[in-house]
Formats: structure tokens, C-alpha cells, sequence
């Protein structure tokens, strides 16, 4: 029986501002659903490498390959828990929006974060 | 291979000799340990100064018979996180080694000063990575910190000796 | 507590261009990632699951109401509004981006601090009793030793890229709050028989994947000699240390490898090399040092305090706090005060930027400005006057930072864990929020008694969890995060690292087995023994079966 192909996207860290981003058809997004999904050995290889060049023309840092499944939307889901963590881009403890709750007001956090092309 | 002395990209007048090269009659020859411990003591009475060129792990012992004799050791700096390098510099400058300590090897300018500090006077780097880091990095990474903490550091400034001077 | 001069101004102010021009050149790729990684560690700026880590130094735990503000303003300024205080004295903020940290590192220098060496390849924060200075059973005060152990090891040109981190630990009294037996170097600094001030020296201790207890390695070094020893066992390490394997690269593996007595013949040899004449300016450099931390002319008051004792029944909560939160001072009528950062449901050792500048507003009211970090992930005002201890938890209450549960159940220190940490197999933190919620009761606390439960989210064990009472370690089994427990380690003199006691529990399932051993405790202990004391009478076994008793 043939064994089924693993799904898995590739992430890494924006230099400049460390938060998780992961490689799209448009560049480097937080939006991890978005990410460019590899089916095989092959693919995923291609995909690391072209993450690794953006590495080397120091965009993003850390660059590594994770495992996914699609979910209902299709779109590509973690599979291990750490990466759901990850892709979270906050402690688990924390509300699922950002909330000012245990935060003091913060003049330079913002809930957006920049993408970075290509 | 571009040589840093004083912050400055310089030539290198030492000769590393292929195995089976004929010799010149007089020249400044930079052996590989294995051969510095074979045909050193002909090549010395022959004239010729001799360096050689060591691993940062290598046993005192072996080169230590050599010390008065070398006029330049060459210590290999395989990763640029591998400090043994600055190690050995120390204890062969201990043992009383006086000529030119060399770090060769992946050395980055921000190692310059701390290379200097433990008795290093040049640094030999490949053409890729002077490439990336041109003369000017490694002139202005020599004076990034000009003001040191350790007794005996070259020619950085002791805080130490700063502040007993200016109590005196 | 120290003042830079001139000099130590200088070399962080040039420290931080240095680093400004490497983040500069990283960004163009004159140096990649493998020539700026040190770099930046040397800095202290990690690269973790969500963002950066910056970790910023507390040397030996000690700071100024003035500098607990400014690490406030910088964690509302170029974080999310908070901070967390480590195991190892120093804080952390989770959130910077590469780009501010020129501009945090000179906010820092701007208050006489740094994030100098807290992380890579090089001798780190040298940590100190939280207590020097202040406690009851002082020989002498071990910051001074500290200080100047920093300022020895600070762009060390020569032990700057050592096989692995290096950590140095100072303690100068009876007990020891500094773990300095897990440590690299742990010096304990007492007087000889002849009066004569110096070190016992202990090497090779340390936790992470294999705890090792540290070896001895001379029972005296004079005052004098303290740096050139230190440079001896530097220098062995540096050069004979394992390069070839990261998990084998601790100078404690180099110890337990070469056996104890022919590393210390190894370090004697080099120390006998060093020469002699570096000795003097270190006995002037340290009695410089000391000036700085003479204790503050406390006022004559007599021990007891009518003022305290009459809070004390009036206020039932107050005389809670001040039973499980104060400790003994040695100027009469004065407590070491703890401000336990240990609230019910929150994350250990966290801090907000208006609970940072409470405390430091509660140290100048009444701790003269100054406070300490414990390895316990709390916060300690070490000079607090009995009479007005009423008056600090009522400020402390009214900031929320009035829990009474230091060294009890509910203070548990845990790392980050894999919500934060790059590195961890599992989550820490909300194990350690149950067991805060699961054990909230501040009387059943005193009932239960001082009890270390300790909880790293991976075998590097910055948690501590090998020297709780109970430890617990998150791993991956089957796709899913597991705790182990270990039992009967032991941070202080009486060193002890804690046993495994069996297969891990899942995440739903490891507080209730804390919960089956405390209740087995309770019901068999002695009249007023402590778990510890407990523990060692009825045994591991005994012990590690009620964690696993069919329920």
C-alpha cells in the first residue's frame, strides 16, 4: 500500500521583528492558512530551499518545514502541538483575541503586523 | 587571503611550501606542524625562518622545543565560535613565545580586539569572507570598545589600571 | 548597592554601539545568521516560538527602585506591558523586535544596566544569595564578590566563545539560597579559623539532561587568589571542554569525564602558571566594591515591635502574610519582606509594568529604594522596619501583589515553557496556574507547609524541577505532552537531586497526582514535619506510590 504523502508548509522568523511568518504565493504572511502547501518529499524540499534563499537575503530567520493536514476550508492546519502553539502566535493561556486584560496599554503594540514580500 | 595587521588588509610575506615544492634558498616558510617536527631543525640550520601552522587543540608539548625558534605560529580557527584559539594564543605567550601569533581561519572583526587582547598581532581570513568583511569593518571592530575590564589586554585601556591611576 | 564610575558607564555605552553596528551589519549580511547568533546572544536576545526574547542582567539579583521603573517603561514601550523575572535573577521581555534593541540596551545603560552575556557561550549573570546584605545567618555579604566576578568576566577577551554557557553562583551565609552546588562555579565565602577571608570551591554542578552535584575543588582560595582560580578553571574548561557535542559540552561533563581529582590537578597546574602579580589590585578592587554595599545605618529599634504585633491581631490576613512572607533580618526590629509574583491562575514570575512600578514605589517607601530578585522567581525588599510592615502589605495588597504564599505550595517556579520558549517539549505554565488554583486555600497552604514544586518544560531543566520537593518535566510522548514527576531534590547545602518516580501523566492528570501525594503526606506525617522532612522519613518508594494510587 502506498504511503500517503505528508502536506507541509514552511515558516520562519521576520528578521527585523521576530514574529512567525509562513511562505505564501505572496511572500511571507503571519496568516499561516495562507502559507503555500508542499505534497511530498520533493515539493516540500523546493519549498524549504526557496525559504532558505530568503534566509540568506536576510528577510527571515530560522526557516523550517512543518506537517499539516487541511481542514474543512482546505486550508493548511498544524498537526503537532507545538506548531499549533505557533501558529496561535501567543501563550495558550491567553484569550484568543489580544485583550488588555493582564496588559498595561502598549503605544507601540498594534494587532497588525507587516508582511514581508518577496 | 588577505592578512589583517592594525586594522589594515596587508600582504602576506610568508610562504606556505606544496609537500614536494624545491625550497628557496632563503625564505620565511610556514610548515604544517607534522613537517615543522621533521625537516625543521635541517630547514633551520639552513637559514630559513620557520613558522607553522597548529590546531587550536594541539599539545603544548610538541611545539613547545620549537618556542625560541619560530618567528610564526599560526593558530587554526576552524568556526568562529571555537575559542580554543585565543586559549593557546594565551599559554604560548606564557610559555614566552615572542614572534607572530596568527589566528587563521573563520574569524569575524568582532573578534578582532578580543584576538589582540590575548596576544594575538595578525589575522589571516579567506577571500569570501573578506568579501563580506571588507578592511573597514575590521578596522572599526577594533575600536568598537575601547575601554576593557582584564588586566594585560593589549592595547586596550584597563579599567582596572584606569581606576587605580586616577586614584594615585 | 554598586555605582558605576566613569569607566563602567563608558564600556555599556560602547557596548551598545557595538552592538547597534552589528545588528547593521546583520542586516545587510556582512554577517549571517552563524557570525551574528553569538553575537546577539552575548547581548541577550534570543530567537523564541513567537518573537525575540530579550533577557536583561539583575547582577546578583539587586536593583533600584529607579531601575525597576525603567524596566517598567520599557516593557510598555517596546513590549506588551510586561516582564518576567527568571530562575537565574535576571528578567526577561518576550516581545522586542530585532530593530528597538539598540535603543532598549541604551534605555538600560541609561539606568546603570545591560543584558550583557545573559545568554550564549560566555560566563553569565552571576547569581548571589538574594539575601546578601540582610539575612539573619550572614557570614558576609556575597555581592561584592559578584560585583566584581562581573566586572572580571564582562568581553572576557579569552572566555568569550567557551564550549558552552558558564554559570557562577555566590552565596555568604549558612544556608544556601544561591544553589550554588548546581552551579559551574559556586562559591561559598566565609572566614578561616585565622580570620581570614576566602572561598570554599565548588565546580561542576549544574542541572539540565544529566544533574550533576558539583565536586570541591579546594576549601580554601583567599580573597586575593579568588580571580586567579577562577581564570585557572576558565581556562582548563575553555581548552579541554567537548566541542563535538552541545548536550556533552558543560564544564560538568569535562569533570565527570577527566574524575574530580585529576581536573582539580589540571587547574592547580594552570593556577600555579598564572602569574602571582595580578593579585594585588584584586584586594584593593574588592574593598573599593565593598564601600558600595555597607549596610545602611539602620536605626536602633528593638526586636519586637508592638505596632506589628498589634496589626497582627487586628488583621488575620495581614498576620498571614507577614507568618509566610517575611524572613529573618539580621538588624533587630527588621524582616526581609518577599513580594511573591505567584498570584492564583497567573503565569510565575510575571510582572506588569504597573506591578513594577508599585513595587518600586513600595521599595522607596520602604525598603530604601532597594530590592532583590529570588532564584524563586519573586521579589524581595530586604530592608523593611517591623513597624511599618503593615503599612507595606496594605500598599502591596492594594497593587495585588499581597499573596502570602512564599515558599509554600502555591509558589511555584516554572519557566516559560513551550508557550514562549523555542526549545520546550511541553507546557509549563498552565500546569502551574492548576496547581496555584487547586491549591488556593490560604489555610490549607500553612497546613501543607513550605514544599518546592518546580516544573520545566523540557530536559534543559530551567525550571529546576531536579531540586523541587516535587519536579515536574513536560515531554512529548505519542503526540502529546506528558509531565513527569521527580521527588526529593534539593537546591540548598543539603544538595540532593530528585528521583523519577514513574511514567508521566497527562496534562488533565498531573495535578490531580500532586493532589493524591500531598493528601498522603497529610495524612501521615509526623506532628510539624515539612514534606521534605516527610518525605526522607517514610521514604522514595512510599512516597512515589501515592502519586500513582488507583483513584
Amino acid at each position: 500500500m502506498a504511503k500517503k504523502s505528508k502536506l507541509q508548509i514552511v515558516t520562519a522568523n521576520h528578521l527585523l521583528e521576530g514574529h512567525s511568518v509562513f511562505l505564501s504565493d505572496a511572500g511571507w504572511t503571519p496568516e499561516h492558512w495562507r502559507a503555500r502547501v508542499a505534497l511530498g518529499a520533493e515539493q516540500a524540499t523546493d519549498l524549504e530551499a526557496a525559504g532558505r534563499s530568503d534566509e540568506d537575503a536576510n528577510l527571515v530567520v530560522g526557516v523550517y518545514l512543518v506537517d499539516v493536514e487541511l481542514d474543512a476550508s482546505g486550508d493548511p492546519q498544524p498537526t503537532h502541538y507545538r506548531e499549533k502553539l505557533r501558529v496561535r502566535a501567543r501563550p495558550s493561556f491567553w484569550p484568543d483575541e489580544p485583550s488588555p486584560m493582564r496588559l498595561a496599554p502598549s503605544a507601540r503594540f498594534s494587532a497588525e503586523v507587516s508582511h514581508v514580500s518577496l | 587571503m588577505p592578512l589583517i595587521k592594525d586594522g589594515r588588509f596587508t600582504s602576506d610575506k610568508w610562504l606556505r611550501p606544496a609537500p614536494d615544492a624545491t625550497l628557496p634558498w632563503y625564505g620565511r616558510l610556514l610548515l604544517p606542524l607534522d613537517r615543522l617536527l621533521a625537516e625543521g631543525p635541517a630547514l633551520d640550520e639552513a637559514g630559513h625562518m620557520l613558522g607553522v601552522e597548529i590546531p587550536n587543540n594541539v599539545a603544548l608539548e610538541t611545539v613547545e622545543p620549537w618556542l625560541r625558534r619560530l618567528h610564526l605560529i599560526a593558530i587554526a580557527f576552524p568556526k568562529a565560535a571555537d575559542g580554543r584559539g585565543f586559549t593557546l594564543a594565551q599559554r604560548l605567550r606564557r610559555l614566552g613565545y615572542k614572534g607572530e601569533l596568527r589566528a587563521s581561519g573563520h574569524v569575524i572583526p568582532d573578534q578582532y580586539a578580543l584576538a589582540i587582547s590575548c596576544g594575538f598581532d595578525t589575522v589571516d581570513i579567506s577571500d569570501a569572507l573578506a568579501e563580506r568583511q571588507p578592511e573597514a569593518h575590521w578596522r572599526n571592530a577594533q575600536h568598537a570598545m575601547t575601554i576593557t575590564y582584564q588586566t594585560g589586554s593589549g592595547n586596550l585601556r584597563s579599567i582596572l589600571a584606569a581606576r587605580w591611576a586616577a586614584k594615585a | 548597592m554598586y555605582r558605576y564610575d566613569d569607566f563602567d558607564y563608558r564600556f555599556v555605552r560602547e557596548r551598545v554601539s557595538q552592538f547597534r553596528g552589528q545588528v547593521e551589519r546583520r542586516l545587510t549580511g556582512a554577517l549571517n545568521e552563524e557570525e551574528f547568533k553569538p553575537l546577539r546572544l552575548m547581548n541577550g536576545l534570543y530567537l523564541q516560538l513567537h518573537a525575540y526574547m530579550l533577557r536583561v542582567a539583575i547582577p546578583y539579583g539587586t536593583l533600584s527602585s529607579r531601575q525597576m521603573r525603567q524596566l517598567a517603561q520599557i516593557a510598555e514601550v517596546y513590549d506588551r506591558g510586561y516582564g518576567h523575572f527568571t530562575t537565574r535573577q535576571n528578567i526577561q521581555y518576550n516581545w522586542p523586535k530585532l530593530k528597538d534593541v539598540p535603543d532598549i540596551l541604551d534605555m538600560l545603560a541609561d539606568v546603570e544596566m545591560h543584558a550583557i552575556q545573559t545568554s550564549g557561550n560566555c560566563i553569565r549573570n552571576v547569581t548571589a544569595d538574594p539575601y546578601g546584605g540582610v539575612a539573619a545567618d550572614e557570614i558576609a555579604d556575597p555581592r561584592p564578590t559578584a560585583e566584581l566576578l562581573r566586572q572580571w568576566s564582562s568581553n572576557h577577551p579569552e572566555f568569550s566563545f567557551l564550549p558552552r554557557k558558564f554559570k557562577v553562583a555566590v552565596t555568604g551565609a549558612r544556608a544556601d539560597r544561591a544553589v550554588i552546588k548546581f552551579h559551574d562555579i559556586g562559591l561559598r565565602l566565609f572566614e578561616n579559623a585565622s580570620g581570614q577571608r576566602g572561598y570554599e570551591v565548588w565546580a561542576g554542578g549544574g542541572l539540565g539532561r544529566t544533574p550533576m552535584i558539583a565536586i570541591k575543588m579546594r576549601d580554601f582560595v583567599p580573597e586575593a587568589e579568588l580571580l586567579r582560580y577562577v581564570e585557572a578553571i576558565m581556562r582548563v574548561y575553555n581548552a579541554e571542554g567537548r566541542r563535538d557535542n552541545k548536550y556533552k559540552a558543560r564544564i560538568k561533563i569535562l569533570v565527570h569525564e577527566q574524575g574530580g581529582e585529576q581536573f582539580r590537578a589540571l587547574v592547580e597546574e594552570e593556577f600555579y602558571r598564572i602569574a602571582g602579580d595580578e593579585a594585588a589590585p584584586v584586594e584593593k578592587e574588592l574593598r573599593r566594591i565593598e564601600s558600595f554595599f555597607q549596610p545602611p545605618a539602620h536605626p536602633d529599634l528593638p526586636e519586637d515591635s508592638h505596632a506589628l504585633a498589634g496589626a497582627m491581631l487586628r488583621h488575620p490576613e495581614f498576620a498571614r502574610w507577614a507568618r509566610v512572607n517575611t524572613r529573618a533580618h539580621k538588624a533587630a526590629g527588621h524582616v526581609i519582606a518577599v513580594i511573591s509574583l505567584k498570584p492564583t491562575g497567573g503565569a510565575p514570575g510575571d510582572a506588569t509594568a504597573d506591578e513594577m512600578r508599585s513595587m518600586a514605589d513600595a521599595a522607596d517607601a520602604f525598603s530604601l529604594g532597594e530590592l532583590r530578585v529570588s532564584a524563586e522567581q519573586n521579589i524581595v525588599l530586604p530592608y523593611v522596619r517591623k513597624d511599618e510592615l503593615f503599612a507595606l502589605w496594605q500598599a502591596l495588597d492594594a497593587a495585588g501583589l499581597g499573596i502570602a504564599n512564599a515558599e509554600m505550595i502555591s509558589d511555584v517556579v516554572a519557566c516559560p515553557g513551550l508557550d514562549y520558549c523555542a526549545l520546550a517539549t511541553a507546557r509549563s505554565i498552565p500546569i502551574a496556574q492548576e496547581i496555584t488554583e487547586r491549591f488556593a486555600e490560604p489555610s490549607l497552604q500553612e497546613k501543607i507547609g513550605p514544599i518546592r514544586i518546580k516544573i520545566s518544560g523540557c530536559i534543559n531543566a530551567c525550571g529546576h524541577h531536579h531540586v523541587g520537593d516535587i519536579g515536574i518535566l513536560g515531554l512529548e510522548k505519542t503526540g502529546a505532552e506528558a509531565y513527569q514527576i521527580t521527588l526529593g531534590g534539593d537546591p540548598s547545602e543539603t544538595a540532593a537531586i530528585g528521583e523519577r518516580s514513574g511514567p508521566g501523566f497527562p496534562a488533565d492528570g498531573v495535578v490531580d497526582a500532586i493532589e493524591r501525594l500531598i493528601h498522603f503526606y497529610l495524612g501521615r506525617r509526623s506532628d510539624g514535619e515539612t514534606f521534605k522532612q516527610t518525605y526522607h522519613r517514610l521514604g522514595h518508594d512510599l512516597m512515589k506510590e501515592a502519586l500513582y494510587a488507583a483513584h
